[in-house]
């Protein structure tokens, strides 16, 4: 099994990704983030790179954050800090006002009519929207 | 007006009245399903759900199309990157190219990045595609697009892919060149001054040039356009043909098409270039395309 370094393994299991799962891909560190490639993923010399394959978390001040598509990559993997919310919460959370729910503060995967739809963060009995903004963008004017 | 431009391809599109009846019509709207985020039966169930009309495209089970009314873009399933929304004409040239799991694929001009998401979705997430553009505000949105279709296989690049110093590197290459793009034009149809026709040929002849410099010997070269011109089209293809780079082989596709001209007015191209295939407005109900398929010499 690859390696990987203690930091995002603990992130994946704190989600309750089987680490195996992993085995198909490959994730690596670079700066401040890591990334989720194909296996053998190639780049020649002489290319301008702008990024590789898919954002999987990055630092912040409050530990690893996963992005909202890795959660939704994941999404049939993720069975722990899933948090449901409905329509007017997700539309709330959008607009900047946090909902009361139940969770343990942290990072979270949002679920909404039984999709993953992405990131959210947890603290003191609520959770604030950290979905990227192209994102929020559509699922508020499409989620009705 | 409309009949006054298009009149340049009265000789060469076989059904032309279909041709201006189609660019009146409203196109058919058409979408992809992202296999690495949902399994089909499941979108094809939500789409019933969420769509009035959903119909299965008989030549490729990836399709769907939907409604003419519909606007798949503004939709939830959308933002979760189950599907990415495509023209059916669009959705040939990638299944032309074909590439094998985990091969190392080069998408020279790439955003906003239907193709290589396709490409993606053929592979299985598997080996490399290179996703490549020059412009900055369109690789924006091709980073966007690979990212909430969850392709692992890709790396964006930024680079004028005329300028790229490598050489035989490439299992495949895709060249969906910038064109004219008269095949998209919809109801407003108004052709390009000659001018700017010319210089986006000698683009496109450059870009081929060095797309056959990069793949490997031996491997194959996709090469198509969304725009009628011969010029664009045919002509580009000759000009390779006539360097020996590359050798044209047929395509073979299971929807109707035309095959490529032999000539243009007093552009003489060649009988090898019946092998590729135009794609009419009126065939698919969707834009228009050419397609070649090459193979770089040994
Ligand atoms: C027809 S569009 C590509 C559409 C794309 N393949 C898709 O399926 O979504 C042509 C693209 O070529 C890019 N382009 C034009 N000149 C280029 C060059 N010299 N090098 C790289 N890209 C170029 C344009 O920025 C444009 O995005």
């Amino acid at each position: 099994m690859q390696s990987l370094e203690k930091e995002i393994e603990e992130l994946l299991l704190s989600f309750g990704i089987n680490l195996a799962i992993i085995e198909k891909w490959h994730i690596e560190k670079a700066g401040n983030s890591f990334w989720l490639t194909s296996k053998g993923l190639k780049i020649c010399e002489g290319f301008n790179m702008q990024c590789k394959g898919l954002r999987v978390a990055e630092k912040t001040k409050l530990g690893w954050k996963p992005t909202s598509y890795f959660l939704q990559f994941f999404a049939t993997y993720i069975t722990k800090k899933i948090v449901e919310i409905n329509k007017n919460e997700l539309l709330s959370i959008i607009k900047g006002t946090p909902v009361e729910k139940n969770c343990e503060n942290g990072y979270v995967a949002i679920r909404f009519k039984g999709h993953i739809v992405g990131c959210g963060l947890c603290k003191n009995g609520k959770v604030y929207s950290q979905l990227p903004k192209e994102l929020a963008i559509a699922l508020s004017e499409n989620c009705r | 007006m409309e009949g006054e431009t298009l009149l340049r391809y009265k000789d060469i599109i076989p059904d032309f009245d279909a041709l201006i009846a189609s660019i009146n019509r409203p196109r058919d709207i058409t979408i992809r399903w992202n296999p690495h985020k949902i399994e089909r039966n499941q979108l094809f169930a939500m789409l019933r759900e969420t769509f009035n009309e959903v119909h299965e495209i008989g030549w490729y089970n990836h399709a769907f199309k939907l409604g003419q009314n519909e606007r798949p873009g503004k939709n939830f399933l959308h933002a979760l990157g189950y599907y990415y929304v495509q023209e059916e004409s669009a959705m040939v040239a990638p299944i032309v190219l074909a590439p094998s799991k985990n091969s190392f694929v080069l998408d020279m001009c790439a955003a906003p990045g239907g193709k290589t998401t396709q490409l993606s979705a053929l592979m299985e997430n598997s080996g490399t595609i290179i996703a490549n553009d020059k412009a900055i505000p369109r690789l924006k949105s091709l980073v966007s697009n690979v990212s909430r279709l969850g392709c692992i296989n890709v790396v964006v690049t930024w680079n004028d892919a005329r300028n790229l110093s490598i050489k035989d590197c490439f299992d495949y290459v895709l060249l969906d060149a910038p064109c004219t793009a008269e095949g998209n034009l919809f109801k407003k149809i108004k052709l390009m001054p000659k001018f700017m026709r010319d210089s986006l040929t000698n683009l496109q002849k450059a870009l081929l040039h060095k797309a056959i410099e990069i793949a490997k010997p031996g491997s194959t070269i996709v090469y198509c356009t969304c725009t009628f011109a011969p010029e664009e089209n045919e002509g580009v293809i000759a000009n390779i043909l006539a360097k020996n780079l590359a050798k044209i082989e047929p395509v073979r596709i299971k929807i109707p098409h035309e095959k490529g001209l032999e000539y243009f007015g007093k552009n003489e191209y060649g009988g090898e270039l019946k092998k590729a295939v135009r794609i009419y407005p009126y065939h698919l109900n969707s834009g228009g395309a050419f397609i070649a398929k090459l193979r770089k010499r040994d």
